[in-house]
């Protein structure tokens, strides 16, 4: 049996200024997207044994949104500024119903890296990088 | 509605009438009688999809579009110099606008050559304008430009 594929530019991105009221809402102009969850090691190795014994430790999650560059207040890109706190979600196949969303904790994220990009070929583009205060929740779309 | 493409086309079209000479889109027939040169015509294929500069838009794949924007500007016993002042009008033409009407996202040059016909009776030159139009067109609805 063979995996079924998500398209990725089927995708979106909600996000909100994690102090702001209501819900997130869409950002536009994402070309990419990646979370990436990564646990410390933690050594646990016994003397007598002379094979090394990890045990996983504290999961540090980050996030990076690859955008088209679009100061309008329209695209929702303004909330991703240095050092920023946001909220966030992420439909890896879109917001409907039945699809996987991947939800920021209530700490939010903390914008700490905002390159821009332009040259003489192709449009602005942006990235932002996040941590993340805390694990992402995953869940399904009702 | 018709799709963006065509759009462009007679965007592109109504964009070079102001220089004054016969403006046709698609032409396939010759250009003689009262459509004889100097003559403009507008072609515009391919049209090339760029996945890597799409956009997520939740469900949808928002694309954009490489079409590439032939303009033949035809002239009767021109010279080179007739010739270029053609492509003059015609690349300041297209510039006036680079959205061509809120249809595009920008227009980018994309190479210009010469012809010359002289089998006939009259000698005709050509010069061949291309152009790249980047436009923006979600999966499934190739007649809204966004």
């Amino acid at each position: 049996m063979a995996a079924t594929r998500t398209r990725g530019c089927k995708g979106v991105v909600y996000i909100k200024d994690l102090a702001a009221s209501g819900a997130a809402t869409q950002v536009f102009g994402v070309s990419q997207w990646q979370t990436v969850e990564a646990a410390d090691e933690d050594e646990a190795s016994e003397i007598g044994n002379c094979e090394k014994i990890f045990i996983p430790g504290a999961v540090e999650t980050n996030l990076t949104l690859n955008l088209w560059w679009d100061p309008g207040a329209g695209a929702n890109q303004s909330p991703l500024a240095i050092s920023n706190e946001i909220e966030f979600e992420i439909y890896p196949g879109g917001a409907t119903s039945g699809q996987t969303v991947y939800s920021s904790p209530t700490g939010g994220a903390v914008v700490l890296n905002v390159d821009r990009q332009g040259g003489n070929e192709g449009a602005v583009a942006s990235v932002i990088q996040l941590k993340v205060n805390g694990r992402l929740s995953e869940s399904v779309v009702p | 509605m018709a799709h963006v493409r065509q759009q462009i086309r007679a965007a592109v079209v109504l964009a070079l009438q102001p220089i004054g000479v016969n403006v046709y889109a698609g032409r396939a027939l010759p250009l003689s009688g009262p459509s004889k040169p100097p003559a403009l015509a507008v072609y515009t294929w391919p049209d090339a999809p760029n996945y890597e500069e799409a956009e997520m838009a939740d469900g949808v794949c928002v694309l954009s579009h490489d079409l590439t924007v032939n303009i033949e500007g035809h002239y009767e016993g021109g010279t080179d110099d007739d010739l270029d002042a053609l492509a003059v009008q015609v690349e300041q033409a297209l510039y006036a606008d680079e959205t061509l009407g809120g249809l595009a996202q920008g227009i980018r040059l994309a190479g210009q050559d010469a012809a010359r016909d002289g089998a006939g009776q009259l000698i005709v030159g050509a010069v061949v304008m291309s152009y790249t139009v980047q436009y923006l067109a979600a999966e499934g609805d190739p007649e809204t430009a966004l």
